[in-house]
């Protein structure tokens, strides 16, 4: 098989140096040499190829394949799916106590009532709100403050052992204090998840920034590359990788706060609806909320996949 | 197709004639030229004292054992050692151009795109990649390419900028044999067009030998060899003459090479062995 692609450079090398050295020097030795080279190796390969391989045949098994192969078609949904039909089966056979778990069914008439009823609509987009807002505040300062901090060495005294603190508290300790300060209102519940984001993806960002790799620095100060173009065309999208790992733990902690937040103090919104629920028992309206919950994160996190994959198209892993 | 390459040519042969009549006429400008250069690491010089002119226009080579300072040279003369002590007088051209041993494309940028790192002209850079055989691969991402056709990228790149000084740090090192000899046509020829001044580091005599005009031997901190190869374009690997300075580079690296024992050696050990087990 080497023996064949490099028979094939050659000859594409060859190409090239005939049509070049029409104007300057004759190649003559070093294009005789590859030429020798090219027919000699892949001549005798072809001639020895059949009677070999015949022979190994019963011999030479292929390798046992350590990458997870060819990926399945909606290889996602297998699971989930799965998991309903066992949950549907044993409903249907009377398995489960509705009043603890009710059927599929039943979640599925109870989140249609809630819907038409306008319920679900008004809290789905209080809690899209609260989370998209705490959000885009989260990830405009994690990035900010990975680039302050990974950019000059000010910035890293300044931010970096700061944020290191910050994430040594569980931001969810901070809720006593944040309603203290902001009020139970949306301020404190916006602020909570704003840190909740700001986190991984600053440390991620900043870990990626700060790993960039010096041969690269070396590379673009012999280029003759500005600071700005330098920082633009080297440093961002060679942390890129890890900044989509940060923003992909960031999207989940922003769900991840949210029902953690409409729990406590909320007067609205899809935990507030599950936590009314818990009061009366019931446990359908509870599981459509969770569902709710469920397809929030599914279909962020697939987005956050979706463009990752389309920003890193260059990059070649096991997933891909 | 056709008339892009005979465009091309036409152009390669305009810059020939036009370098040629350029260096007739200022045979004495040097491009590099250093004076009594010390770097040194930890309190330990490695460069001590080097004087040095490379005139514009010649291709040197530069040998030297592992961690005798070539690449501490190179780097210098690169402007790349920030945090080295040092002092002495260095002076090269400002258009410096720098192929490393690895080919260090940006792997998030595709080949034409690495080609253009610092420059503009999106035709030059096309010209470029068809100059060194990567005509048709201006879309490819850099790790879809093989090595050698990296390294080709990374001349192209280097060549681009249209540079008076070319300073290659073991660039063929990484690459397999059959690779590095086509890799060897191509600089000379490269060169042979562009007649920029190279500075080729290597540890590999016979590259050396090949390539350059001039060999330089890099020992105790100093040039301790300064040997001009007067010998034909393009030359053979099995060319006697080249053999002698060999043999002389050799010697100067402190290896000797003695043919017979060289082949007895190998026996007479075998004999020994041979003889224990019985």
């Amino acid at each position: 098989m080497t023996t064949s692609t490099t028979s094939t450079a050659s000859t594409a090398n060859t190409a090239t140096t005939a049509e070049t050295a029409k104007a300057p020097s004759d190649q003559t030795p070093s294009g005789t040499a590859t030429a020798a080279n090219a027919v000699t190796p892949s001549g005798t390969a072809t001639a020895a190829g059949t009677p070999v391989a015949v022979e190994a045949a019963a011999q030479v098994r292929r390798r046992r394949r350590l990458s997870p192969g060819r990926r399945l078609p909606a290889s996602r949904l297998v699971g989930p799916l799965l998991f309903l039909a066992l949950w549907a089966a044993a409903s249907a056979a009377g398995q489960l106590d509705p009043a603890a778990v009710p059927a599929p069914w039943t979640v599925l008439e109870t989140g249609a009532r809630l819907w038409t009823d306008g319920t679900l609509p008004t809290d789905i987009l209080t809690s899209l709100q609260r989370a998209g807002a705490g959000f885009a505040i989260g990830l405009t300062a994690g990035i900010a403050l990975a680039l302050a901090s990974g950019l000059s060495r000010a910035g890293e005294a300044l931010i970096d052992g700061t944020v290191q603190l910050n994430r040594a508290i569980p931001t969810l300790g901070l809720i006593p204090l944040f309603i203290l300060w902001l009020g139970i209102g949306e301020t404190f519940k916006i602020a909570i998840i704003a840190i909740v984001v700001y986190i991984p993806i600053y440390l991620n960002t900043h870990a990626a920034l700060a790993g960039i790799d010096s041969r690269f620095v070396e590379l673009a100060e012999v280029q003759g590359l500005s600071r700005f173009r330098f920082i633009r065309e080297i440093v961002i999208p060679g942390a890129l990788p890890g900044f989509f790992v940060g923003l992909r733990l960031g999207v989940t902690g922003s769900w991840l706060g949210l029902v953690v937040l409409e729990q406590i103090n909320a007067t609205n919104g899809l935990g507030y609806l599950m936590f009314q629920a818990q009061n009366y028992g019931q446990s359908d309206v509870i599981l459509v909320g969770l569902v709710v919950y469920g397809i929030f994160g599914l279909v962020s996190d697939s987005a956050v996949r979706l463009i990752e994959r389309r920003v890193l198209s260059w990059r070649r892993t096991l997933s891909s | 197709m056709a008339t892009h390459t005979e465009q091309l040519t036409a152009a390669g042969a305009a810059t020939a004639t036009g370098t040629g009549a350029a260096a007739t006429a200022t045979v004495e400008r040097t491009a590099v030229r250093l004076r009594g250069l010390t770097r040194s690491f930890e309190g330990r010089a490695v460069l001590d004292g080097v004087d040095l002119d490379i005139p514009a226009g010649q291709f040197v080579a530069l040998l030297g054992h592992s961690g005798s300072g070539k690449s501490t040279l190179l780097r210098a003369v690169a402007g790349l050692d920030h945090e080295v002590a040092g002092s002495g007088e260095l002076t090269a051209p400002q258009r410096v151009s720098v192929v490393f041993q690895d080919s260090r494309l940006l792997p998030w940028r595709r080949v034409l795109d690495n080609v253009l790192l610092g420059t503009e002209g999106e035709e030059k850079a096309r010209a470029a990649l068809a100059e060194v055989g990567l005509k048709g691969r201006e879309r490819a991402w850099p790790n879809e390419l093989s090595g050698g056709e990296a390294q080709r990228a990374a001349l192209a790149r280097s060549l681009v900028r249209e540079p008076e000084l070319l300073l290659a740090d073991e660039p063929f090192g990484a690459l397999d044999a059959l690779t590095r000899i086509r890799m060897h046509a191509l600089l000379r020829e490269l060169w042979e067009r562009h007649r920029p001044s190279v500075l080729l580091v290597t540890h590999d005599v016979d590259e050396a030998i090949v390539l350059a005009d001039r060999v330089l031997v890099l020992e105790h901190g100093r040039i301790g060899l300064d040997l001009t190869i007067d010998r034909p374009h393009p030359r053979s690997y099995r060319d006697p003459l080249l053999g002698e300075y060999r043999e002389r580079l050799l010697a100067a690296l402190g290896v000797t090479e003695d043919p017979e024992g060289a082949v007895e050696a190998p026996d007479r050990r075998r004999a020994v062995t041979a003889a224990d087990h019985q």
